[in-house]
């Protein structure tokens, strides 16, 4: 591998703006492919999302509950792929489920949903005897859905046309809840299969079908995916095969600006002061900072600012960890993921408000999946609900700590409601809001999944090539929020500049 | 991209273009989102917090209350129990340590540490002895999980304080007290002498204000005619003055042996251990006494500390790595200075450290060899990368 610098006119051929997911993959890419390329981090750890923590004696994950897109030796997916290409998969442990999730609705249903398209939808069948035929329509439906899709969208077939793909050119623009309602009418059936909008960023009424299909057929193919150690040790392997490459990285080093020139990136001014100068950057910020805040505003295209403008800032979370001082099976816990409902409560329950107790959550306690997470005889326990920062931004500062607390404690009630005496175990406990987020990620609105997915903003609709000359985006606001779609879109940027970087050293 | 033939074709399309079209027609300011989200951080959670002191009180022979304020803005909000990490340059060298806040965070005019004096203490008798009003200190902004916890901690609350250690329940104390309280909070405070006792008066006051707050003080070494109780605290001193022992929430926050000792008592009395909060304070033991100290690397040597890319350095044995890099002028961010809070991690490229039992490095951390320097001692020679 060649790691030599290639253009003596500046001090790296390529530097990359946070080591988030998208950033890791990028910086990785391009060090791989023998640049000399510099990540900087404003953190002290690298990661963004993909982190952990300690308190007391639980180390705690940060966000990863279900890692999709990895599948098996025998049918990998593209995550696996990125890893054993970067050398990932030789410097992390991985543990798959062979469940989804558990959907729970109090006093109304209580399912275990396997991965797998034919052993889900058998083990729907069983609990809905009745829905055998929608189910079946449902799943034939979803798995075409997502090969038109594909073939349309990612594969650009040349030869597209509403005959070849009816489903693509009829439904491609559907809401999920329009999608719902023609195949799959029954609510709880609904509730079953949707519950993964958690993961994705709307609500049914406003979410693109897309998302939540693409979504739930990455799982359902390859299965939900932890890493022991949790997802930093995804990250801490991801550095070091940067490293490894000849990369180099700079923690506690926020950048403050993108210099450009002319339509031509130049370089980048750290916060201290610092000035590294390359042709290419890839940002793995959020592109409102990196258009808004990082680049003269002279130099940012008004097309540009007018499509960030028309978008909106995508959901956040409040977060409750708990460290428990018994085993997962004390408390009744067997499924690592759980979708929890109020009896009264609907799918878009999953999107809360501080002011409303919370009438569903995700709960996820992964000890029963491998015994690496908690030490001996204790276990965690982590609760989600999504929420808009904005909510919670306008919250006095005084009175933020007991609407947090506040918040949690009924999230904790509500998890008790299915797995009673909980409260009476707890050693550890870290609440985390929008406004947490907000401090980690650096994100506006503390948003975890970038802008809010909705059809207009698809990405079909919009290049993501931008109009500046080296610059290139990573990260859940180019591509939608996930792991998966960040660590894929960090190649791409990746390559993008590779490729452009070996035409222009060609040319000179 | 696709052309706009293609997009045609999908049913709906029409009303999406018609969404995109007015959605940037009238869009919103993003650049002030952005501008929103580092104003609310900066306010919340500042990276660096450029504090004056606004007055010293003396509190008595040896300890001082240090109120420090902010010219330029409000004080970030915290929660009674947590710590400021104070920044403070000596002769040149700039260095860090924790200070819990004594004030209570119902006040936000201000914050009040309060220093006591120790053998070999490098930055409190600095402060004791050296800062005046008006002097500007950086600290970080505050932090620390030593505090009451609305969600499991429950209404009844003990806390166990030796010497200085009863500075972060002074807050919690004073912030039930200024609200009145359900809470029923009963404070057993050892000191070697009644002189020692911080806070004496104050304390004897808010007890007769408020029945819900119960005070005791403990004298570990009395004079001969000293009529309160005595000696140390002990599991049978905790069950005669407790009841319902394993009902209650504990802080315990003190030198690090009577914090270990406080803990070991109140396990062997059947509490949980996470009903047990400790923050260990003050002198820490000489880390060369400790089990699994290599018998052959003796106080009083050196090692050098190559930092990759920076300098090298010869640090004194039995120091932590992060204040020999201090010392040498290698600035690494810090907080809590007892190995959870992650902040002052490097990577250890050669060489071996001795590493604190309560050092909490992630799994994966420890697979690539990061440590976190506050509680990490070099035992030999070192490489590190910052």
């Amino acid at each position: 591998m060649e790691t030599t610098r290639r253009n003596p006119m500046t001090d790296y051929d390529a530097v990359v703006i946070g080591a988030g997911c998208g950033g890791l993959t990028a910086a990785t890419t391009m060090a791989q492919s023998g640049l000399k390329v510099l990540l900087l981090e404003k953190h002290n750890i690298p990661g963004g999302c993909a982190q952990s923590f300690y308190r007391g004696r639980f180390e705690f994950e940060a966000s990863l509950h279900q890692l999709s897109g990895v599948g098996t030796e025998d049918n990998p997916g593209q995550i696996r792929k990125l890893f054993e290409r970067m050398g990932v998969l030789d410097r992390v442990e991985l543990v798959q489920e062979d469940i989804l999730y558990d959907v729970k609705i109090d006093g109304k249903l209580d399912i275990e949903l396997p991965s797998g398209r034919v052993e889900l939808a058998t083990a729907l069948k069983k609990s809905f005897p009745e829905e055998g035929e929608s189910i079946d329509g449902f799943f034939n439906f979803l798995y075409d859905f997502v090969y038109q899709f594909h073939a349309c969208v990612y594969g650009k077939d040349p030869e597209a046309s509403p005959e070849k793909y009816p489903i693509f050119f009829k439904y491609a623009l559907s809401s999920t809840q329009a999608i719902f309602d023609e195949f799959l009418p029954n609510h709880q059936l609904q509730v079953c299969v949707g519950s993964y909008i958690c993961y994705v960023g709307l609500p049914t009424e406003t979410l693109p079908f897309d998302r939540l299909a693409v979504t739930l057929w990455s799982y359902l193919e390859y299965k939900p995916t932890h890493f022991v150690g949790g997802s930093q040790a995804m990250s801490n392997a991801l550095i070091d095969c940067f490293v490894e490459a000849g990369g180099q990285v700079k923690f506690n080093c926020g950048v403050d600006k993108i210099v450009v020139e002319n339509g031509c990136v130049k370089g980048v001014v750290a916060e201290n002061g610092q000035k590294f100068t390359t042709q290419y950057v890839v940002s793995n910020a959020s592109s409102i900072d990196t258009y808004l805040r990082m680049i003269d505003r002279d130099q940012v295209p008004q097309e540009i600012v007018e499509s960030l403008n028309s978008k909106e800032i995508g959901v956040s979370a409040v977060t409750v960890y708990l460290g428990l001082d018994c085993d997962p099976s004390e408390l009744g816990i067997s499924a690592p993921c759980s979708f929890l409902y109020e009896n009264s409560a609907g799918l878009n329950e999953l999107y809360g408000n501080p002011q409303k107790a919370p009438q569903a959550c995700l709960l996820t306690s992964y000890d029963n999946v491998s015994s690496t997470f908690s030490p001996e005889g204790a276990c965690q326990m982590v609760l989600i609900d999504l929420q808009y920062g904005e909510l919670w931004q306008s919250i006095p500062a005084n009175e933020y700590t007991d609407v947090k607390y506040r918040y949690a404690d009924q999230m904790i009630a509500l998890a008790e409601k299915f797995y009673p005496g909980i409260r009476d175990r707890i050693e550890e406990v870290e609440v985390s809001t929008p406004i947490t987020n907000m401090r980690y990620l650096s994100t506006p609105g503390g948003s975890i999944y970038g802008f809010s997915p909705y059809s207009k903003d698809m990405r079909m609709f919009s290049s993501t090539v931008s109009p500046i000359k080296g610059l290139f985006l990573a990260g859940a606001w180019v591509t939608g929020g996930g792991y998966e779609p960040s660590l894929v879109s960090g190649v791409g940027a990746g390559r993008a500049a590779v490729k452009q970087f070996q035409k222009r050293e060609t040319v000179s | 991209m696709r052309d706009e033939s293609f997009f045609t074709q999908i049913e709906g399309y029409t009303e999406v273009k018609q969404d995109i079209l007015s959605s940037r027609k009238y869009g919103i300011d993003m650049s002030r989102q952005s501008f929103l989200a580092s104003e609310l951080i900066n306010r919340l959670h500042p990276k660096k917090l450029v504090l004056k002191v606004s007055q010293v009180i003396d509190e008595m022979d040896s300890v001082r209350t240090i109120r420090l304020v902010r010219d330029k803005g409000h004080l970030p909000p915290f929660e009674a129990g947590q710590y400021i990490n104070l920044s403070v340059n000596i002769d040149g060298v700039v260095t860090s340590r924790p200070y819990s806040m004594s004030s209570a965070p119902s006040q936000t005019a201000y914050y009040d540490i309060t220093v006591k004096r120790t053998d070999g203490g490098f930055v409190s008798n600095y402060l004791l002895d050296c800062l005046r009003v008006g002097e500007v200190l950086s600290s970080t902004a505050p932090a620390g999980e030593f505090h009451y916890n609305p969600l499991f901690h429950g209404d009844d609350l003990v806390m166990l304080a030796g010497g200085s250690g009863v500075t972060p329940m002074m807050s919690m104390i004073r912030q039930f007290a200024s609200f009145g309280s359900n809470k029923n909070i009963h404070l057993i405070y050892i000191c070697r002498t009644p002189e020692e006792v911080i806070f004496h008066k104050e304390l004897e006051r808010i007890e007769r204000e408020f029945d819900k707050f119960r005070y005791t003080v403990v004298i570990s070494r009395p004079k001969e005619n000293y009529e309160g109780i005595t000696g140390h605290i002990t599991s049978e001193l905790l069950a005669s003055l407790l009841q319902n022992i394993t009902d209650k929430t504990y802080y315990i926050c003190g030198p690090t042996g009577m914090c270990d000792a406080a803990k070991n008592d109140l396990l062997s009395l059947g509490v949980r251990p996470g009903k047990i909060r400790q923050e260990n304070f003050g002198e820490s033991a000489d880390v060369t006494t400790k089990p699994g100290w290599p018998e052959s690397v003796k106080t009083g040597s050196t090692v050098r500390v190559k930092v990759v890319g920076s300098t090298t350095f010869d640090a004194p044995v039995g120091e932590p790595l992060l204040n020999s890099l201090d010392r040498a002028g290698v600035s690494v961010p810090s907080s809590c200075h007892s190995g959870e809070c992650s902040l002052c991690r490097v990577k250890l490229l050669q060489g071996t450290v001795f590493h604190l039992a309560d050092s909490k490095e992630r799994v994966s951390d420890k697979k690539y060899g990061y440590i976190h320097s506050c509680s990490s001692y070099p035992t030999g020679d070192i490489e590190i990368e910052i």
